[in-house]
């Protein structure tokens, strides 16, 4: 699949000339005056700015994540026995207006009990969730 | 995309922080090179915010640092996409929605006009800094069509030795050594 148009594959190509040409340029020629040091000097701070901003990106994108998924808490859930999903699912039968009969529960396969347990749960969350 | 991705192709954190230290200063500046010639025509920035702004993405884990990859190339390849980024979402005025793009046989084809308006626009504006010097033009024309050595030499109807001296005056110029380098 073509995703460039012809003008963005003539400027690549001029890109790429163009780097080509940088690369074969001779040493003394590319640095045009400059000491070594000075340009290490530079490309060191520039490092340490980015490092500073990168970890200021990852904090605020793990804040985002922490406020968002109680959905999530599934993994904690993991461990309740089969015993405690039917009788979950039971009490949200009961209490709600989801249709399945008892005998259904009954019949259901343990990994569809908890599947169903899970599915409950999320939107239980998902509902008393102070954002909604 | 951050660092959680399980990618054995992919340098790690401390790798890309490795990878970006151990380039020769030679690499380093050839690096500054391209981002002035991508970056001076950007919307509110400069080469050097360019370069920064990559480093900050490699390490953030937001753009993926290939594995055996030279530094250099990585560095000029991630470049060309955040500039390109950049001059989207920095365009002042909507593209004129009448603009057609070229039509294309490809059903896959997924061009916009925007984008096709910019790189051409982009396209003018390189051509426009050449004008002052023909043979440089010629030769940065033969570049756009993708032309190389000997082929691009021949497009330009220029002899040997003047060629020579009219595509090292094209890099200097497109590499931005003319220009007084951008504070860092």
């Amino acid at each position: 699949m073509n995703f460039k148009s012809r003008y963005e594959i003539q400027l690549d190509q001029v890109l790429e000339a163009c780097f080509e040409e940088l690369r074969k340029m001779p040493d003394r020629e590319v640095l045009a005056g400059e000491t070594p040091v000075e340009v290490r000097a530079r490309a060191e701070a520039r490092l340490a700015r980015a490092t500073q901003e990168a970890g200021r990106r990852r904090l605020i994108a793990a804040r985002s994540q922490v406020a968002v998924p109680r959905t999530q808490s599934a993994v904690v859930r993991a461990a309740v026995s089969l015993l405690e999903a039917r009788a979950y699912i039971a009490r949200i039968i009961q209490d709600t207006n989801y249709t399945l009969a008892a005998r259904q529960l009954e019949e259901m396969p343990e990994s569809e009990v908890l599947r169903l347990y899970e599915q409950l749960r999320e939107l239980e969350d998902q509902n008393s969730s102070p954002e909604q | 995309m951050g660092w959680d991705s399980q990618d054995p192709g992919r340098l790690s954190y401390q790798e890309v922080r490795e990878s970006l230290l151990q380039m020769s200063e030679v690499d380093m500046r050839r690096a500054e090179r391209i981002a002035d010639f991508l970056g001076h025509r950007l919307p509110g920035m400069r080469g050097e915010d360019l370069l920064q702004e990559v480093y900050t993405q490699f390490l953030s884990g937001d753009r993926r640092f290939p594995r055996d990859v030279p530094a250099l190339v990585v560095l000029k390849t991630a470049m060309r996409s955040a500039a390109s980024n950049v001059r989207k979402a920095g365009r002042a005025s909507p593209v004129d929605a009448r603009y057609q793009v070229e039509t294309v046989e490809d059903p896959g084809d997924r061009r916009t006009p925007e984008a096709e308006v910019l790189a051409r626009e982009e396209l003018e504006a390189l051509l426009t800094s050449c004008s002052g010097d023909p043979d440089v033009a010629l030769v940065v024309m033969a570049w756009i069509d993708g032309l190389k050595g000997e082929a691009a030499r021949e497009s330009t109807g220029l002899g040997e030795m003047v060629f020579d001296a009219a595509r090292k005056r094209a890099t200097r110029k497109l590499a931005g050594f003319e220009r007084a380098r951008e504070g860092s």
